[in-house]
Formats: C-alpha cells, structure tokens, sequence
C-alpha cells in the first residue's frame, strides 16, 4: 500500500515536472535559437575568414591580432566610442538626476511640464535623428536661432570632426535624459519619508539631507542607471547611422563600435573581422555587467 | 541523481537543437546545396528545368521583363523561370547572404563594382555562347557598338562571364535658367577642361552675406562609390591610376592623384565653391540649387523632367594637360550565372539571359536602359534621341573603374583621405602615402581572405 502511494506520489512529481519542462520550453528554444545559437555562431565566426560568397575559412586569432594590432580603423573606433561613453553617461546621470529632483518637487504644472519632457522618448531614436538632421543644416534654422552669438549664416554641424561628435552625444542626450529621469524619480518615491523627516528633525539642511540620507538610498537606482546608460552607449548605433555623413563620419570621428561592425559586416563583406569586433564589444559589456551584479549585491549588505 | 539525468536528457536535447541549427553554417557556400536545389528544379523525366533569375529592383522595367519572360517560356515549355525583384538597397546583401547559403539565383544582374570579387569568388560561371544565341565570345562581342571597350567590364583573361543589361556613364547636366540669370549659355559657353569649370563655376556661384545660396557646379560627394566615378577618370585622363586590376598595384602616392585630389580639395576649401557640408550634388541639382551636376546619366532625364528642370547634357571635362581622352568612369550591369548551378540549368539560364538582351529598343523606350547592340545603335530611335549619342560618345573612349575585389573598401580609404584633406585639413603630402599604404594592405588582405 505504502509503496503504491510512494510510487503514485512519484508520478505525480514527475508528472509536473514534465509539464513545468514543457511550459519552460518555448522559452528555451527561442534563446537557444535566437540568443544562444548566434552568439556561438558568432564567436565561431570570429575565428574565420568569411566574404560571404565562399564558405568560412578558420584562421584562428588572426582577426583579432589584425584588429588589435593592425587595424587603424577599429583603434579610432574604440577611442570614439569611449569618447561617445563618457559623453552620455556622467553628463546623463547629473542631468537626468537634477531633473528628477526638480520635478520631485511639487510646483504648479509639474504633470504638464513632466509630460512634455518625456515626450522626446516616444519617437524612435531614428525619428529623432531624422527631426535633428534638419535641424542641423549648416543653413538651417538652429544656425539662424545662434546668428545673433555666433555671427555666422552657416555652422557646419554634421560636416566637421569636432563639431558633429558633439552634436551626436548632445542629440543622444536630448532624448535619453528624460527616460533616467523617470528611472530616478522612480528611485526618489521609493525612499520612505521618514527618513527625510528624520533628517529634518535632526537639523539637518535640504542639501545635507540629500547628500547625507536620499543620495546613499539611492545606489540602487544609480547602479541601475549608470549600468544601463553605458551598456546603451557602447552598443550606439542607430544615431550615428542616420545623422552623420556616411555612417560613422566626418573621417570617422563618429564611427563607433557598433558602426563599424555594420561597416566590416554589411558594406565590406568582411564577417569574420565584424564578428571579432562584436566578440571584443560582446566581452566589454560582459564585464560592465558582473560589474554592475557585485555592486548590486554589495549593495544588499549597505542598506 | 534522477534529476541530475532529467537535466543530462535537457542538456542532450539542447545540444541537439543546436547541432540542428548549426547544420546549415556547415552548408554555408556549399556548392552541393546549389546543386541539390537545381536538381530538385527538373522534373522527373528530366525534361523541365527551373531557372531562378533574380533582378534588382527597377520599376519601369519589370513589366517588360515579365511579359519577355512568359514569352521566353512559352518558346522554351522545357524551362520554367522564377523571377524575382529585389529592392536595391537589400539587393547585394541579400545575393550573397544566399551565394554563401548555395541557395543563390541561377542567373542574377550584378553592377561592374561587384565583378572583381564574384570573379575571384569562382561563383561566376564563363559565358555560354551558343546557349545564348552566338557563334563564340567574339561574335558577342562584335555585336555590341564599342564592344571591345564595353564588353571588357565583364572579360577575364580574354574569356566574357556575362551579357550587359545596362552601360551608363555620367555626363555633365546644365540647369539652362541659372545660366541664363548669369548670362551664360549652356550651348556655347559650357566648358571642355576641369580648369575652364572652375571659371564657369565661379560665375555661377550665388553667395548671401557668407553661404553660399547656389553653387555652379560640385563633385557628388555623398557616397564613397562616387569617388570612383568621378575621381578615378580625373586621374586616368592625367595618365596615373589608383589600382591597376590586371595586377593590383597601387598608385595613389603620385602626382596624379595629387593633382586631382588638390582640386577636390581647393574647391571645397580655396575656391570656397562647394563641398560635403552641402546637399548633395544630384538633390541640388533637381532643386534647382546647382547649375552643373556630373553624377546622372542618361537614367536621369524623367527625374529632371519631373522637377521641372530646363536642362541640357554635355560631355564631361578634360584636363587641359590630359593624355588620355577618357570622360568619367564608365559602369554596366551584366547578367551573370551562377556557377554552383547545375550544367543544364546554366545552359538554361544563359539560353534565358541571350534572348532578354536581344531586345535592347524596347528596354530603352521602356525602362530607359541602355544596351549597345550595333543594330539599335544604328536604329532611328537610338540616333534621334536627344541624350544618347553624346553618352555613347562619351562611352566610346572611357573606361570602366577597376574590378578589383573590396571594391567599397577601397572606395572608403578614398573618400576617407579626401575628407583628411578637406574637412580635417590635413597634409596631402601626409595623406597620400598613407592611403597608398592603406589601400595595398586592403587589396593584399582582401586577396589572402580569397586564397590568391
């Protein structure tokens, strides 16, 4: 009796651990056909010599030796994208930060004004570069709003090395601020008040009270915000692709990463070099990751 | 430990799933899949043969070639076409995605920039001459107007891999009214020199405080295949050569390209005349923001038309101190057969390819597209039209740009050294060299990926 219930017990177990594999499945398979499979693929393609119209030679780590050490273009374009790293990231976090702290606040029209701010979010990235590359005609009507400080009828925005990686970072940062606004503002109602009635109540000022007791509660949030932003940037693509003058230029200057995988991929046929880029992208967003999972869970001890 | 085993059963399936996907990678430019797809095309009594024809997208020709191509099977009930058109923008990609899959077309129309490395790639099968209609690849030849010269886009070692679709070659568009308000005449006063250009330009040049409002002439300096069109014939008309393709020596550290790429350089920066900050060149043109545009041919007439643009073609300048007498670069469109195709299904397609280019008037009349068959040549359609001749002149003399392989590569080192010079405002004497060194590692790295 004992044992026909033990092993009645033991099929029902098994019986819902078939359905609990059955359920889990779809998933399984979409990421190992959709996620797993192209990354292997991809790593093994980083080890050939792929033009598309023969079949993949494999020749070892020489891509990666070639764009290391041999490669001109793939330097410059790591020096681009930190350059595109820094510039929307330190800058995104204190401006999307201010932001959320002033509209933390309560004022007349703040759910209008929010609104509206968050607006440069619902458009693709692409709409919006589209939008700005009319903005930014050297003739156009952000040159003719400036003629008054700058004395000039034509500002050659996208057509020079020093002026259009800016442009770049600043229309990206147009249209990021207001999503790690939302992030932070998420990060400010979560903290309870009491501990800023507490701080109050020890004297402490509005600033003191920030720096002190609200900036510490909210490393989570920026963990959250800095790990996003800069895994963000460093897959950038999309904007440079449709606001710059041939997909990366003037000469380069904004040839990012991202950009040139599509270059070495999709314009020079050149798989194998891609793939090793996307290898070398792939392994620096690794580490940003582990980075941001050991300061999340430092963070569990802290609070 | 049982469900250790469960997990070593899940691992096994994903493993399995996974050695599924990857089976196809194994196949990637199998040459057997090709074939296998071609076999499976005939019938089994091995009467029918299947012939896949991919096209790029051009819209006023798929009509005809639909209608030609129920006509070609009606005369042929042996061999059923598959006709497919493919957006230009996806085009490339999409032929050699399948090249590399072996499920590529078994007959496809591919531009001369591409040529170099589908040669070098062993996927492009030599011209069947009596499949398509012809005695031997010399009569093919001899029946094209300029032959030698137009036909050379698609020879290799004296042996022709293709029939043309299309020639074209730039030539020079005059807005006649801009002329006009500046007291010019396209008809008389439209220059024959790159130096008498500069004059001309000048004079049409419109500047408001320190912009300039309408240009008289610029370089399309979009995208980087431009440089090739228009860059490349300024310095064969000198005697110099970027890449020879018989031998792929470089030559871009020479007083050639550095004549050339000086009045690249001076227009944009000394003259002040133009240059890449602007719109470009073709969109200026239909705009009617530039007198002078060198990048359209004779495919670009409806586009003016449509604009409402008063225009008139010239041929393209010389140097004053040119030693050849080439015009801008020439380019055409061939088709070309698959080589990973079945041996009667290549028979098929060039028998298929032989009859659609037998019919050069009405894809002229019709889609605009020009094919130099000495009959149409000398037919009344082709010498009354107002555009052609002077592009055929123009075609007579000119050459194509060199099939090489990493066509855009190369074409992107040029385009880079040029914006150094012009927007970075480096040295060409620094410039140059390097870019030559760039330019050989290119073609040297190019050629190892390729085995050569």
């Amino acid at each position: 009796m004992n044992q026909r219930l033990i092993f009645s017990g033991w099929r029902i177990k098994q019986k819902r651990q078939l359905w609990g594999y059955l359920f889990v499945m779809p998933a399984v398979l979409f990421f190992a056909v959709f996620m797993l499979y192209p990354m292997i693929n991809g790593i093994y393609l980083s080890l050939t010599t792929f033009t598309l119209l023969k079949p993949p030679t494999f020749i070892g780590l020489e891509n990666f030796v070639d764009i290391f050490f041999r490669d001109r273009l793939f330097r410059q374009s790591v020096g681009v994208t930190i350059s595109f790293v820094l510039g929307t990231t330190i800058p995104v976090w204190v401006l999307s930060l201010l932001i959320a702290l002033l509209f933390y606040q309560r004022f007349p029209g703040r759910e209008v004004l929010k609104s509206l701010f968050f607006m440069p979010l619902l458009p693709s990235l692409t709409v919006v570069s589209i939008v700005w590359l009319v903005l930014l005609n050297p003739s156009g009507l952000l040159t003719n709003l400036l003629f008054p400080l700058t004395g000039t009828r034509q500002i050659r925005w996208l057509s020079s090395i020093d002026l259009t990686p800016l442009m770049v970072i600043v229309v990206n940062n147009w249209t990021t601020i207001p999503f790690y606004m939302i992030i932070w503002l998420a990060g400010l109602s979560s903290i309870p008040p009491v501990f800023r009635e507490a701080a109050m109540v020890d004297g402490a000022s509005r600033l003191v009270s920030f720096w002190r007791v609200e900036l510490p509660l909210l490393r989570p949030t920026a963990v959250l915000v800095a790990a996003v932003s800069t895994i963000t940037a460093f897959q950038s693509f999309n904007i440079q692709y449709v606001l710059t003058p041939n997909h990366g230029g003037p000469v380069d200057s904004t040839t990012t990463l991202g950009i040139l995988i599509w270059k070495y991929g999709f314009q020079f046929y050149r798989m194998g070099t891609a793939a090793a880029v996307s290898v070398v992208l792939f392994v620096v967003i690794l580490l940003i990751t582990m980075l941001q999972i050991k300061l999340g869970r430092s963070e569990e001890y802290t609070i | 430990m049982r469900e250790r085993k469960q997990l070593w059963v899940w691992v096994a399936l994903l493993a399995l799933l996974l050695a599924g996907c990857a089976a196809p990678a194994g196949d990637a430019g199998g040459i057997d899949s090709g074939q296998a797809s071609a076999e499976a095309g005939q019938s089994a009594d091995g009467e029918q043969i299947d012939v896949t024809l991919w096209m790029h997208e051009h819209p006023p020709r798929i009509a005809l070639d639909e209608q030609l191509i129920q006509q070609f099977m009606d005369e042929n009930p042996q061999i059923h076409v598959n006709y497919e058109v493919i957006p230009v923008s996806e085009y490339d990609l999409k032929l050699r995605t399948a090249m590399a899959a072996g499920s590529g077309p078994d007959l496809f129309n591919q531009w001369t920039a591409e040529i170099g490395q589908f040669y070098a790639s062993d996927i492009l099968a030599p011209l069947n001459a009596a499949a398509a209609g012809y005695a031997d690849d010399a009569a093919v030849v001899a029946n094209y107007d300029g032959g030698e010269s137009l036909m050379a886009g698609i020879m290799f070692d004296d042996r022709l891999y293709g029939l043309p679709t299309e020639f074209s070659i730039y030539a020079c568009y005059a807005n006649d009214d801009l002329w006009a308000e500046a007291g010019l005449d396209p008809a008389t006063d439209f220059p024959t020199t790159w130096e008498g250009l500069r004059d001309v330009a000048e004079q049409l040049t419109v500047h408001e405080d320190d912009t300039i409002v309408q240009r008289g002439f610029d370089f399309n300096w979009t995208w980087p295949g431009f440089m090739w069109l228009q860059f490349n014939p300024q310095v064969t008309q000198l005697g110099g050569y970027i890449v020879n393709d018989s031998d792929y020596s470089v030559a871009v550290d020479s007083p050639e390209v550095a004549q050339a790429m000086s009045y690249w350089t001076n227009w944009a920066t000394e003259w002040d005349l133009g240059g890449p900050q602007y719109l470009g060149s073709r969109d200026a043109f239909l705009a009617g923001e530039l007198a002078i545009e060198c990048s359209f041919g004779n495919w670009g007439v409806p586009q003016m038309e449509e604009a409402n643009i008063n225009w008139s073609v010239h041929k393209a300048p010389r140097w004053e101190a040119a030693v050849n007498d080439n015009y801008l670069d020439l380019y055409a469109y061939y088709f070309m057969v698959n080589a990973q195709s079945d041996p009667n299904v290549q028979e098929a397609a060039w028998k298929l390819a032989g009859y659609l280019t037998s019919f050069p008037e009405e894809y002229f009349t019709e889609a605009g597209l020009f094919q130099s068959q000495v009959d149409f040549v000398n037919s009344d359609t082709f010498k009354n039209d107002p555009v052609m001749p002077i592009f055929l002149e123009q075609m007579r003399t000119s050459q194509f740009s060199p099939r090489i392989v990493a066509w855009n590569e190369v074409a992107e080192a040029l385009a880079g050294a040029r914006d150094r010079v012009v927007i970075g405002g480096e040295d060409l004497a620094d410039v140059l060299p390097e870019t030559d060194v760039e330019i050989t590692r290119i073609l040297e790295r190019a050629l190892a990926d390729l085995g050569q």
